[in-house]
């Protein structure tokens, strides 16, 4: 026998898209005769009494009221539909509780609520990354590989097939893209414009891009290859095809490719490609030079800041504090940085000013940290050797707490270079954990030097972070190349 | 506390944050964030949501910091010298835009305005959706008949015959508010339309009837519709409602050429049918002002009404 179940939720809110997907989603169901979720209006009564679902127990229901009114086949069919609608209706409320977004649990689940999506970020633990990205590319999403320790094996059949299909796999061990003004991963928040940015390195291309953005130009995509795409080994496949989308975008009309230096065949291949293009490029190759020359309509920029001034097409904003005066001390510097590339480009600093230097990541030219104690020290701390079974120190800052405290008290050390990194996904208060450590230290110690790469639009806000480093006696640079010439300026 | 900037309020928006010293968060949508406070609302989003009397609009990175801080439904939000505190983000108002509403044109053609609403109405007929009342409106046979069809077709033809026979004899006839209430989603669509119908009203110069419809609706709705929609509804009687349906409006009475087709997609992304309803509120009323036989030239002036 037919069974009516009504269930009154007071004084809820849910948006009508909503209201009318769970309905539909619940009169779907198997053994359900007939559903309806709606504002318990005296009309809406009508409309529900009228459809045979309407219980008298819903007489007292106000206009401010939802009901959930449905007819099963029997008692079995219609309790399991007014559950299922309980968990439909809990499901968005959960989420605005919680992280702001309903999270599904699956691919499949995710498509299913947004069935217009073209893009799917993942992250997951590295074996299991592709598996997810080939679900991903065979459901017609472009994908986003947030997730690192996946084989170079697995990363080539995946972009093999993403080319063969027409969608482009960005990773794995993408950190960073802004597709059509959404950041994805370690991002930030810039406007749309008309520069597109294709990198290799997340911080590469949040440097840029916020330089951009800084300077009151937009980006209209920045599209993360992943670190090795450029390799041999890869081909490239996805700056190649990244230049495609970017070259057809008329939104796009200059674009800035950010790579460590290639491999020589991928680098002719991708010049060769942005020869074949309308639009007008910049190549920044850290610590790199092109084995060929050019295209005529491309430019070449050795460090980030070069890039985002070709783009600019104007200088950026200099420095204009006091010059740093270096305490009676060594006149060593050491770097602690939280972005790869941004280390690398300081090394390249250092490096065009004849200074011998040393990194866990060097650039051509420069030592092994392990053969040169001795020198100047630019450390990236989000190399694997720190973060094995640790959060990135963009995510967690006190992951420097350690080092910063050694370097403050080695007396051979004359100037601390620091990068601070803002955007989505990254510590809620960077500035404030370096505030916190450099607190009360003693004039004599060295002087410290930093750069902010964000924008006053990323949730840590870029004026707030650098007035708080401001505050502790950091020196703070307009760039973080910037901030590597200061510290060169400081020990000469 | 993170300061974030209101960048344009509407003018109930801002009365809003005039009069009230509390709120209530009705609701934090993907979109929006709803305030509630004694029975009046304020909608806080970016700019996807338009401009509109009861938003208030932020930049959409101040927005997606909002959104990703905001407390849950339920919670409170105090509200002092033009900020809204709101959890950890306070907006700051003082500063914003008032979204005023272009002026309707001095005078409309009433058969100008025929000939565009026909034209609109053949542009709507294939592209509305089968939820609703849009169809309702513009079909002239009944498709197959949804509850809500069908105990609406009667309301809306009593309304359309209450605008068509607006002339100084009838002009005690009580308006009909039956539509108050009816229909899915968070506005009910007989509110929807009701709105599109009183706003249209104001922009033809039909203000007498404009005055009582509205002030039947307003002695009605309590028993019969929801806080939120009696909120746009109390808008819509001042002429007030999303920016997308003023621009249509404005489109047909100031000659604007071509079928209104970027007006007509804005409406189509208000709510899962609110522009749709709206659009067809006012399409009843500017059709019957455009065979109106009571004047031969257009109006849209108070001193020319009934």
């Amino acid at each position: 026998m037919a069974v009516v179940l009504n269930e009154i939720r007071r004084g809820f809110y849910l948006d009508s898209v909503a209201l009318m997907r769970i309905s539909r989603a619940v009169a779907a169901l198997p053994g359900v005769e007939e559903a309806g979720l709606m504002i318990a209006t005296p009309a809406n009564k009508e409309i529900l009494r009228e459809a045979g679902i309407l219980s008298d127990n819903s007489a007292h229901a106000g206009p401010g009221d939802l009901l959930i009114a449905l007819r099963g086949k029997d008692a079995a069919a219609a309790g399991a539909a007014m559950t299922e609608a309980q968990r439909l209706l809990e499901q968005p409320r959960r989420a605005v509780a919680g992280t702001g977004a309903w999270q599904p649990h699956t691919l499949r689940g995710a498509v299913q609520r947004m069935p217009d999506a073209n893009l799917a970020l993942i992250s997951v633990p590295g074996d299991f990354a592709a598996a997810e990205a080939r679900k991903a590319l065979r459901r017609g999403l472009n994908a986003m590989i947030f997730s690192d320790n996946v084989q170079v094996r697995e990363e080539i059949d995946l972009k093999r097939e993403g080319r063969e299909l027409g969608l482009l796999v960005m990773g794995p061990d993408c950190g960073t893209a802004i597709i059509g003004g959404v950041p994805l991963g370690f991002a930030n928040s810039v406007p749309r414009g008309d520069v597109g940015i294709i990198g290799a390195s997340g911080t590469g291309i949040q440097e840029v891009a916020c330089l951009l953005a800084n300077a009151g130009r937009g980006v209209s995509h920045a599209i993360g290859t992943g670190g090795r795409d450029l390799s041999a080994d890869v081909g490239g496949i996805t700056a190649l095809m990244a230049i495609d989308l970017l070259d057809g975008d008329a939104a796009t009309r200059h674009v800035v490719v950010i790579s460590k230096p290639p491999a020589p065949e991928v680098a002719d291949a991708v010049l060769a490609r942005v020869g074949r293009s309308r639009k007008s490029f910049t190549v920044c190759l850290i610590g790199g030079q092109p084995t060929r020359a050019l295209p005529t309509n491309a430019e070449l920029a050795t460090t980030l800041s070069e890039a985002a001034e070709a783009a600019l097409g104007h200088p950026l904003p200099r420095y204009e504090g006091a010059a740093p005066q270096l305490a009676a001390r060594g006149k060593l510097i050491c770097g602690l940085y939280c972005g790869g590339t941004l280390c690398s480009e300081a090394q390249l600093v250092l490096r065009r000013a004849g200074m011998a230097v040393a990194s866990n990541a060097p650039i051509p030219g420069a030592a092994r940290l392990e053969a040169s104690a001795a020198g100047h020290r630019l450390i990236d701390l989000g190399d694997d050797a720190f973060t094995h079974g640790r959060p990135h120190p963009m995510i967690e800052p006190t992951l420097r707490d350690g080092p910063l405290r050694e370097a403050l008290a080695d007396e051979r050390v004359g100037v601390i270079l620091l990068d601070v990194i803002l955007g989505w996904g990254i510590h809620a208060d960077p500035a404030g954990e370096l505030a916190r450590v450099l607190a009360g230290r003693k004039a004599t110690t060295p002087i410290v030097i930093a750069s902010v790469t964000g924008t006053d639009g990323d949730p840590q806000g870029r004026s707030a972070q650098v007035r708080k480093l401001a505050d502790a006696g950091v020196i703070v640079a307009p760039s973080n190349a910037a901030a590597a010439a200061l510290a060169v300026q400081g020990v000469r | 506390m993170r300061a974030l900037a209101v960048e344009v309020c509407g003018l109930h928006a801002r009365r809003f944050v005039e009069r009230h010293a509390a709120a209530r968060i009705a609701a934090v949508f993907a979109r929006s964030l709803h305030l509630e406070a004694s029975g009046d609302f304020l909608c806080l989003g970016d700019r996807s949501i338009g401009c509109g009397p009861l938003n208030a609009i932020l930049s959409c990175e101040a927005w997606a910091s909002l959104r990703g801080a905001a407390p849950p439904a339920g919670a409170s939000a105090r509200i002092d010298r033009g900020r809204i505190r709101l959890g950890a983000a306070c907006l700051e108002t003082a500063r914003s835009a008032l979204w005023c509403a272009a002026r309707w044109p001095k005078a409309a053609d009433r058969r100008h305005v025929a000939e565009a609403v026909d034209r609109l109405a053949q542009h709507c007929i294939t592209r509305a959706p089968r939820d609703g009342l849009a169809r309702v409106v513009l079909l002239p046979q009944p498709e197959q008949s949804s509850p809500l069809a069908r105990l609406a077709r009667p309301r809306i033809e009593r309304l359309r015959s209450w605008l068509d026979d607006r002339q100084p004899s009838l002009a005690d006839k009580t308006p009909p508010t039956d539509l108050l209430g009816l229909g899915p989603g968070l506005t009910p669509c007989g509110d929807d339309l009701l709105c599109g119908a009183l706003v249209a009203l104001r922009a033809v110069g039909w203000n007498d009837a404009a005055d009582r419809l509205a002030s039947a609706i307003d002695r009605a709705a309590p028993a019969a519709t929801s806080p939120l929609s009696r909120s746009f509804l109390r808008a819509a009687a001042e002429g007030l409602a999303a920016e997308a349906l003023h621009a249509l409006i404005l489109g047909v009475l100031s000659e604007r050429p071509g079928p209104l087709v970027g007006d007509v997609e804005a409406l189509n992304r208000i709510g899962h049918t609110s522009g749709w309803d709206a659009l067809a509120g006012t399409m009843l009323v500017l059709q019957a002002f455009g065979t109106s036989a009571v004047r031969s030239t257009g109006v849209a002036s108070p001193e020319l009404s009934l």
